[in-house]
């Protein structure tokens, strides 16, 4: 059998050229049998490769190159020990060459390098001599095998390879050689090898040999997950779940009996009593969690703390958590506050030991920005530069990518095309959010580990390639609105309010649900997007079952489908389509919202088996579902004929299908996310300030700081500069007012704020300037942003800005002696105050913001030429045709069914957030003018739709 | 301290400059000086197009953008050359004590030159006008009782204006004056200045001692004087401890080592010729590297023995520039500079190694052709490339 022992993919990163599916496809055109792929230091692409083998039925050869010395695995023991020796090169764990004789078993190991040859000669038994030029041949008693270094494919691939080798040096192209030390393109490859195996017949022999002995075509491990350490997990975990039961319901009805009996007997049958104890733990000491996925289905999750909302009470069925029939592994995700998610994520591997512990990995890509860049780079090109670039082919391709690219000089005419080579191809390995697998044995027998640069042990393969091979995936996420939740609750009990939490209530509270009702629900999380909150001005539902309906429907692909909603809900919706989708859809109104909406409907409108439909839903969101969802379709409407349901009706139904593309949520994730909705939006009802003061605190959520900051003064509340007498380092909020925390001033040093806080605590509030200097220490740089930021305005009143920062920085002392001989002025010479317009830029430029107004304000002498109309009149326009200014808040660009791009976006300006879309043409010819952090000029009508006003842009103008 | 007078000449924009005297309908037209070329780096401006906003340094096809009617000159090296040694030799009938800066920019000390030339307002005028006979440039031409004021006088009077400032007079010209036109006082010092609200020279001169060293540090009682129009620097002329600088900006802008070699060596080629001629060896250098964004490297290295020839020169250049071009961008300017100039030259001496002796004598036949005919009469192989 013809055969390459060891190919480069790109998995060698920044260096190969080729995916591993690449190579087997060229290997498999120029007639070879077997193909090994030995990439360096890594396994990243084994699964990838693999089953592009079984495609195209190559034999393949799993081998990796380490120190120069490639090995490869005959079976699976041999595999183990590859993954254990790759993992103990990566931890460092000591001299790669004193561990290979004990790890050797199941492996061979081939290299030219001399020196390595007689340390390991008769300490490993398949120890082969590498040939690859000729010269070394030589007759010592070690057995050779032909095996030349490979490449790439062609000549053509070599200016690729040179490019990845001068990014991977940060270098230049110029300054790197064009050809690396080794290393051949196929056709040489194939002539070498020709050429070597007449001269050493030996080593042409025992590479079939090799070939021959290596039989793993598939790395399956089974269900991987430790026991939980007791004699009888199952009687702990009902003994558990029962005792959670009691204190979330109380008494227990006897449904929920009902419903605990049969989720764990279901879970016990699956053998995922481990599992749930395990998970029961990482939430046990950190309650402030949001459990969600299709396990928050689960009411034994549910009684275990690892989920919030009542599955009775929502009616959310366990079977689309676990079915009986199905055998995936269990999916719980869980939510900790962002700021706790690294220590919860430590805390596992504190307990089952870090060798048993590893967070699982994502392949970063070169997308094509960062290709543009990174080639420029290589090329010298001055950022700026490729900015430029940049920006003339996103103007193009935003509208439409009519016509020819833009051309550009032949230096970067070559950038662009390298780039797109280079496009795709690995660029590091990243650790994935928080996708943790514990093993019984150690990780590294499974896949091998490595360090992240955040001292983290990672998997080698990422989620999809650990799940198919049997690990078991826990998902420990972060999110920032848990910490809002936190934060706010925090602010106002240190203001003296109480609040139990575990008799907190908020799906109930009127004021609240009034508040989700009213699409004012910016801040709140999840629902409060410009998609979001118009849906709600639309349908007027606060209540927590409608909630957690929007939060579904809202997604990519279901923009058609949410008119119909609200039309339904209005009662003015077309009639049922079948009878049985009133059944299966009567809680939404006869509209697919989720995921597990399509089998149902797959099972009760076309005879779908359970599994079959549940196979549906899951290609929607693969990666190959262009090619297997005809089939699926064909299948979909044979059977509906076959139960006498009419092609149009299937149609619509089909169609309602599609609309689950991209993402989308099962009904018990979405309660889970509703629950959060709710806890929220309880807190902006409540306790507004303290609220706004969290989200801003913890970075904003979908929108930027900005944005909160005007709602904030919408709301009625007073937002203050930060000041050094009554700010925190933080944000916080005191009935009222929200307060910017000192760290809200940029470019203090990370101390600062702090020491002004606790100097503050210690010694009492400061009197004056002087006072102030006296006891903090401040650079002048400090103490000019200090000043300019408006920080200082209340200890003096009245004095000018430039005047107190003499008196922090000017001659130290002559203040204190001037007052006493009664000159007081001696320190500061009379300076001019700057004017107020100066102030105000300097005060943004400062903080981003601006305490006690929009930015709007700075382009005022701008815009009063430009007779805008308030926006806050615009519902009593509707019709008319209006010129306003506008701030961009948000925008979101989307694809039109003819393939064209229009946008929508959120402007505001002093007097009210409003909405507005552009349209295909109108965004061709303006959208790349719409800039941010400046006024912007719009023109358009005036509409309304279901209750909630919009401006269709027609026009824009930058100021 | 005696009395001194000191008068500024700045061609502004050099080379746009000469070549407008040579073409004289280029005047008042957007011009730059670079090559034809795709990422051609402009070398010069015109005062018009600098008004517009366009700036030396920039790459040609952006300039263009902004100015659609702009005329290209081809640059013509050696033609500057001549000019700013014609311009020099202009200056020497009327005082010995000439420091040149840049191209185009020198400081006359015409101390002393009353009884010859009249009275020193009359003799900058005088100055202005011969160059302006002699080689058609109009320079802006300050003149003052120090460097500094006849320097902030000719910023002041750019383009191509005349002021004589009066003994006694420096405080009141420099008062209403804005900080930033203060040599020493770079955008980041402005900006912390502002902030204080000193706004003009006359606030910052009237700063305490105190104040401006507390606001401002060491550097600030320096600056407080200088805005008081106290400065006391010579005039460092050719016999002081001149310097020879030579910018070598590159065709177009490239990241390839060799280029930068290539553009390396023809700096250094120029200056060792120029510092020969003055019979002098180098012990210090300075290297700069202009990069396509913007942004500059720069290092000096200073040696115990003069060094005389292209070859030892270029070595020292080239070690110090693998040492500061740490960047992957584009170069598109280095810029040598060779000060401490010392006298002797020639080493005499019995026991100089042969090779060096050979390299001094090729060096030597090569600086007579060059002499004969011109600079680029005679070249070595790497500078064409």
């Amino acid at each position: 059998m013809r055969t390459i022992l060891a190919a480069t993919s790109c998995y060698s990163l920044q260096y190969g050229v080729h995916t591993p599916r690449e190579w087997v496809t060229a290997a498999k055109a120029a007639g070879y049998g077997a193909v090994g792929i030995a990439d360096r230091g890594n396994l990243y692409g084994v699964h990838g490769f693999l089953s592009a083998c079984r495609e195209a039925a190559v034999k393949p050869l799993i081998g990796a190159e380490l120190d120069g010395i490639l090995l490869i695995a005959k079976e699976m023991t041999g595999f183990r020990n590859l993954s254990r020796l790759i993992t103990a090169h990566h931890l460092k764990e000591g001299p790669f060459l004193s561990l290979l004789p004990s790890h050797h078993e199941g492996l061979v190991v081939i290299t030219a390098d001399p020196e390595h040859l007689s340390a390991l000669k008769g300490a490993v038994s398949s120890l082969y001599r590498r040939i690859c030029s000729g010269r070394d041949i030589v007759a010592d008693g070690i057995a050779p095998v032909v095996a030349p270094p490979l490449l790439c494919r062609a000549a053509g691939d070599l200016p690729v390879q040179r490019l990845l080798r001068t990014i991977a040096a940060k270098g230049t192209v110029a300054a790197v050689p064009d050809r690396p030390a080794s290393g051949f393109t196929l056709p040489e490859y194939e002539a070498q090898v020709s050429r070597l195996d007449d001269l050493s017949p030996e080593g042409a022999a025992n590479r079939a040999a090799l070939v021959a002995a290596c039989t793993i075509d598939r790395i399956d491990h089974g269900f991987v997950f430790p026991r939980y350490p007791v004699e009888d997990p199952d009687r702990l975990l009902k003994e558990r779940a029962y005792d959670g039961a009691l204190r979330r319901y109380g008494e227990l009805p006897e449904a929920v009996v009902l419903r605990l009996e049969f989720e764990l007997d279901v879970i016990s049958r699956k053998r995922f009593t481990d599992y749930f104890l395990a998970v029961a733990d990482i939430v046990e000491e950190n309650p402030r969690i949001c459990g969600r996925g299709s396990g928050a289905a689960s009411i034994v999750a549910y009684s275990l703390g690892i989920t919030n909302v009542d599955p009775i009470r929502h009616r959310l069925y366990f079977e689309r958590f676990l079915h009986p029939e199905r055998s995936d592994p269990p999916d719980i995700d869980i939510d900790f506050a962002w700021d706790e998610r690294d220590a919860a994520i430590d805390k596992v591997m504190a307990h089952f030991g870090r060798d048993h512990t590893a967070m699982v990995c994502v392949m970063q890509h070169y997308r094509s920005r960062a290709a543009l860049r990174e080639t420029a780079r290589a090329f010298g090109m001055p950022d700026r530069e490729t900015s430029e670039i940049e920006r003339k082919l996103d103007e193009w391709r935003m509208q439409g990518s009519v016509g020819n690219r833009p051309s550009f000089d032949p230096a970067w005419e070559n950038i662009l095309t390298l780039a797109k080579r280079i496009t795709g191809l690995p660029s590091h390995i990243g650790v994935h959010p928080g996708g943790i697998v514990i093993t019984p044995a150690p990780v590294r027998d499974y896949c091998p580990v490595e360090m992240a640069p955040k001292g983290v042990p990672i998997l080698q393969w990422d989620k999809d390639d650990t799940e198919a091979c049997g690990l078991v995936k826990i998902d420990l996420l972060g999110n920032r609105s848990l910490a809002v939740i936190r934060d706010a609750l925090a602010d106002i009990t240190a203001a003296g309010t109480l609040h139990d939490e575990t008799a907190w209530s908020p799906l109930d509270d009127v004021p609240t649900q009034e508040l989700l009702s009213s699409g004012r629900t910016m801040g709140i999380f999840y629902i409060e997007s410009p998609a979001m909150r118009q849906l709600q001005e639309k349908t007027r539902r606060g209540d927590f079952e409608h909630i957690v309906i929007h939060s579904s429907i809202i997604r990519p692909a279901a923009n058609k489908l949410i008119g119909e909603y609200i039309r339904r809900l209005k009662g003015k919706g077309t009639p049922s389509l079948h009878p049985v989708l009133d059944a299966v859809l009567g809680e939404t109104y006869g509209i697919m919202v989720y995921q597990e909406d399509v089998s149902k409907c797959a099972v009760a409108l076309v005879g779908f088996s359970e599994a079959e439909g549940d196979s549906l839903r899951k290609v929607l969101s693969k990666k190959d579902r262009e090619q297997r969802l005809p089939d699926f379709k064909e299948r979909f409407f044979a059977g509906a004929r076959k139960n006498g349901v009419g092609d149009e009706v299937t149609s619509v139904v089909w169609d309602m299908i599609l609309s689950f593309d991209g993402y989308s949520f099962c009904k018990p994730h979405s309660a889970s996310y509703a629950m959060v909705s709710f806890q929220s939006g309880w807190l902006k009802a409540h306790h507004p300030a303290s609220f706004i003061a969290a989200v801003i605190g913890n970075g904003g959520g979908f929108y930027g700081r900005q944005a909160y900051i005007s709602e904030a003064r919408r709301m009625g509340l007073t937002v203050t500069a930060p000041e050094v007498n009554e700010s925190g380092v933080g944000w916080h909020g005191v009935e009222r007012t929200v307060r910017p925390g000192l760290t809200a001033i940029g470019g203090l040093s990370g101390a600062l704020p702090a020491a002004i806080v606790a100097e503050r605590e210690r010694g009492g509030r400061y009197v004056s300037l002087d006072d102030l200097r006296r006891r903090v220490a401040l650079t002048p740089q400090e103490a000019e942003l200090l000043v300019y930021a408006g920080a200082c305005d209340a200890l003096e009143p009245g004095l000018s800005r430039p005047r107190q920062l003499w008196k922090l920085v000017g001659p130290a002392g002559a203040a204190q002696q001037g007052s006493l001989f009664g000159a007081p002025d001696t320190a500061a010479p009379e300076v001019k105050e700057p004017p107020k317009q100066a102030l105000l830029e300097r005060q943004f430029q400062i903080l981003g913001f601006l305490p006690d107004r929009h930015p709007l304000a700075l382009f005022r002498k701008e815009l009063t030429a430009h007779e805008t109309t308030p926006a806050v009149e615009l519902p009593r326009l509707i019709g008319k045709m209006v010129r306003l200014a506008g701030w961009l808040v948000t925008m979101k660009p989307v694809r039109t069914s003819d393939g064209k791009t229009m946008a929508f976006a959120t402007f505001e300006d002093e007097t009210a957030i409003y909405e507005t879309v552009l349209f295909p043409e109108t965004f061709a010819k303006y959208a790349w003018r719409i800039r941010g952090k400046r006024p912007n000029i719009l023109f358009g009508r005036v509409t309304e739709d279901e209750g909630a006003v919009m401006v269709e842009a027609n026009k824009l103008e930058t100021v | 301290m005696r009395e001194r007078e000191i008068v500024h000449i700045n061609v502004s924009h050099f080379m746009a400059a000469v070549e407008e005297t040579l073409e004289p309908r280029l005047k008042g037209r957007p011009c730059a000086v670079a090559r034809d070329a795709e990422r051609a780096v402009i070398f010069d401006v015109s005062e018009v197009a600098f008004r517009a906003g366009l700036r030396k340094g920039m790459f040609l096809r952006d300039a263009r953008r902004m100015m659609r009617d702009l005329t290209l000159i081809e640059p013509k090296p050696l033609l500057y050359a001549r000019a700013q040694q014609a311009l020099f030799e202009t200056m020497t009938q009327f005082s010995p004590l000439i420091e040149q800066q840049e191209r185009g920019h020198f400081f006359i000390d015409a101390s002393g030159t009353r009884r010859l030339f009249g009275p020193p307002g009359d003799l900058a005028a005088r100055i202005r006008r011969e160059v302006k006979e002699a080689l058609s440039l109009t320079p802006s031409t300050g003149h003052a009782a120090n460097k500094l004021v006849a320097k902030v006088a000719t910023r002041v009077v750019k383009p191509d204006g005349f002021a004589s400032i009066p003994h006694g007079g420096e405080a009141s010209f420099l008062s209403p004056q804005e900080v930033e036109l203060l040599p020493g006082v770079g955008p980041k010092i402005a900006r912390t200045l502002t902030s204080l609200g000193v706004e003009t020279l006359g606030t910052l001169a009237g700063l305490t001692e105190g104040q401006a060293s507390a606001v401002l540090g060491r550097g600030g009682v320096r600056l407080r004087l200088l805005a008081a129009g106290v400065d006391d620097s010579p005039v460092l002329s050719g016999a002081q401890g001149p310097t020879v600088r030579v910018e070598a900006p590159f065709p177009e802008d490239s990241a390839d080592p060799e280029e930068l070699s290539r553009r390396l060596f023809d700096a250094v080629e120029e200056g060792g010729m120029q510092v020969r001629f003055m019979n002098r060896g180098v012990c210090a250098l300075k290297l700069e590297i202009w990069y396509a964004d913007g942004l500059t490297a720069a290092g000096s290295e200073q040696f115990p023995a003069p060094l005389t020839t292209d070859r030892s020169l270029f070595l020292k250049a080239t070690l110090l520039a693998g040492r500061i071009h740490t960047r992957r961008v584009r170069v598109k300017q280095v810029a040598v500079t060779f000060s401490k100039l010392s006298e002797s030259v020639r080493q005499l001496d019995l026991f100089i190694p042969p090779d060096l002796e050979k390299e001094q004598r090729l060096q030597e036949a090569l600086d007579t052709i060059r002499r004969k005919y011109d600079l680029h009469a005679v070249r070595y192989g790497r500078s064409l490339g």
